[in-house]
């Protein structure tokens, strides 16, 4: 072989080296970039996890830490990442030896324990082989809160149950009284007799309206969804209310000269009667509309308002701190708005005042 | 004097293959991140190898009847090849296999 072909066969060789060489690159740099991509992905889900997450090397340093457990342990995150567990945490806090756990190989492990803090944490470890351990932190505060939530809205609903069937128990009878004191109102003539009667009338009427109200209550609705123009609905519930009762001075602002939204128009003025006429009756002498840009309704008084104890009762049927009153107008009214996927939220200052704010969605449009 | 100058390129084209020869032999024991430093030098050196290459080419058709020590220098640089290319192999499939990524979320 001469020359020219013997140097022809490196020059092939020498190609061959180098397109392998660049293949491998371009293959690793692509590697690396899918995996910068998913460990961005992986500290976005652990940064957003509303569990506490740690992980301690055997080392015991801290090598994770999100903020939710920063959140449940109360500390910062920042100043405690990367440094020794033992610097920041008691060995037991976690309600066993956290020395040990890392040290000596062990069974996955579950505690429930209180914090100092006051907050009911589920623990959750688990060792990762050659590496360290993976803590999990769950907040049973919340749950417990939740699942109180939840039982306590099938009370309700069995109260709810049990008040309709008394209500319907009550009316046949109340229709009887009712019936024979007409009769003996019309044969009775005495005075003493006659206030007598009358009293029994007043007393059946108060009673059937609060049935009415239980039933109203109780009874599963249907809502009838049109478009109305809230604007509009405001003017006249003002209008109707400041006529028919002894209201106080009502003002309405609003930043839309016309708002559409579908809705129960019925229903929905009658929650706005509700709120006009618990504010009356809160010894308002003013109360103030506001429908702001986001399309939020404020109703604001400046009538006794409600005692801070009082404020998450305020939505419980039959609680009422009226002499008169049935306990039925705002649960009814929250159950108004919560039909129509809409929020209804309370804030109240003892001897200052209540402001209730309604906002209903614009999607029914 | 021909012959002089083509030794003395062959030489240092030779040198330059040792040389990928070396890194290719402790390649396989690096760390990722120090491999690919070491697959961009042994691009720079093959890059070496294309400039003397270029410097070759007066001579390819000039020698025709070449002496015993360019014959030998020849068949060194061709064994320098092919153990690279040799080496290459194992090492390229080991990396492949890291590389690879694996089943997951």
């Amino acid at each position: 072989m001469d020359l020219e072909s013997k140097l022809a066969s490196f020059s092939k060789e020498t190609q061959q080296l180098e397109w392998a060489y660049n293949a491998l690159q371009k293959q690793f740099y692509e590697l690396k970039e899918k995996l910068e991509s998913s460990h961005q992905m992986l500290e976005q889900i652990v940064f957003c996890m509303t569990d506490g997450l740690l992980f301690i090397t055997l080392e015991g340093k801290i090598a994770l830490f999100n903020p939710a457990a920063a959140e449940l342990l109360d500390v910062e995150q920042t100043s405690i990442l990367q440094c020794d567990y033992h610097r920041h945490f008691d060995d037991h806090l976690f309600g066993f030896s956290m020395k040990e756990a890392l040290t000596q190989p062990s069974a996955h492990k579950r505690a429930l324990l209180t914090l100092d803090n006051g907050k009911d944490l589920e623990i959750s470890a688990s060792q990762v082989p050659g590496k360290g351990i993976v803590l999990l932190l769950s907040n049973r505060s919340e749950q417990q809160k939740l699942a109180k939530s939840l039982q306590q809205s099938e009370r309700l609903q069995e109260i709810g149950e049990m008040a309709a069937t008394l209500a319907h128990e009550i009316r046949n009878p109340l229709g009887g009284i009712e019936g024979f004191a007409q009769l003996l109102k019309r044969d009775l003539e005495t005075p003493t007799h006659q206030r007598m009667i009358q009293a029994i009338l007043e007393g059946t009427s108060a009673l059937n309206r609060l049935v009415n109200e239980v039933l109203d209550y109780a009874r599963p609705f249907r809502l009838h969804f049109t478009s109305v123009d809230f604007v509009l609905l405001i003017r006249e519930t003002l209008a109707f209310a400041t006529a028919s009762t002894q209201m106080a001075e009502c003002l309405f602002h609003s930043a839309h000269a016309t708002y559409l939204l579908s809705i129960d128009r019925e229903k929905i003025q009658r929650v706005l009667f509700n709120l006009l006429r618990n504010a009356s009756e809160a010894e308002a002498t003013r109360i103030e509309l506001t429908l702001t840009q986001e399309g939020i309704l404020i109703v604001k008084d400046n009538g006794k308002g409600i005692h801070p104890k009082n404020i998450e009762k305020i939505f419980t049927p039959f609680f009422t701190t009226k002499t008169q009153g049935s306990g039925l107008g705002l649960a009814h009214s929250l159950a108004i708005i919560k039909a129509h996927d809409g929020i209804l939220d309370v804030s109240s200052e003892e001897g200052k005042g209540t402001a209730i704010m309604i906002k209903l969605q614009q999607s029914h449009c | 004097m021909k012959e002089e100058k083509l030794l003395h390129l062959l030489r240092r084209k030779k040198g330059f293959f040792e040389a990928i020869l070396e890194i290719t032999e402790e390649e396989s024991e690096l760390p990722l991140q120090e491999w690919i430093s070491a697959l961009e030098q042994k691009k720079i050196l093959l890059s070496c190898i294309e400039e003397i290459d270029a410097e070759l080419m007066p001579f390819k058709q000039s020698l025709h009847n070449l002496s015993q020590e360019i014959s030998e220098e020849l068949e060194h640089i061709r064994s320098v090849i092919k153990r690279i290319l040799h080496i290459d192999v194992i090492n390229q499939e080991k990396r492949k296999k890291e590389l690879r990524p694996s089943d997951g979320p």
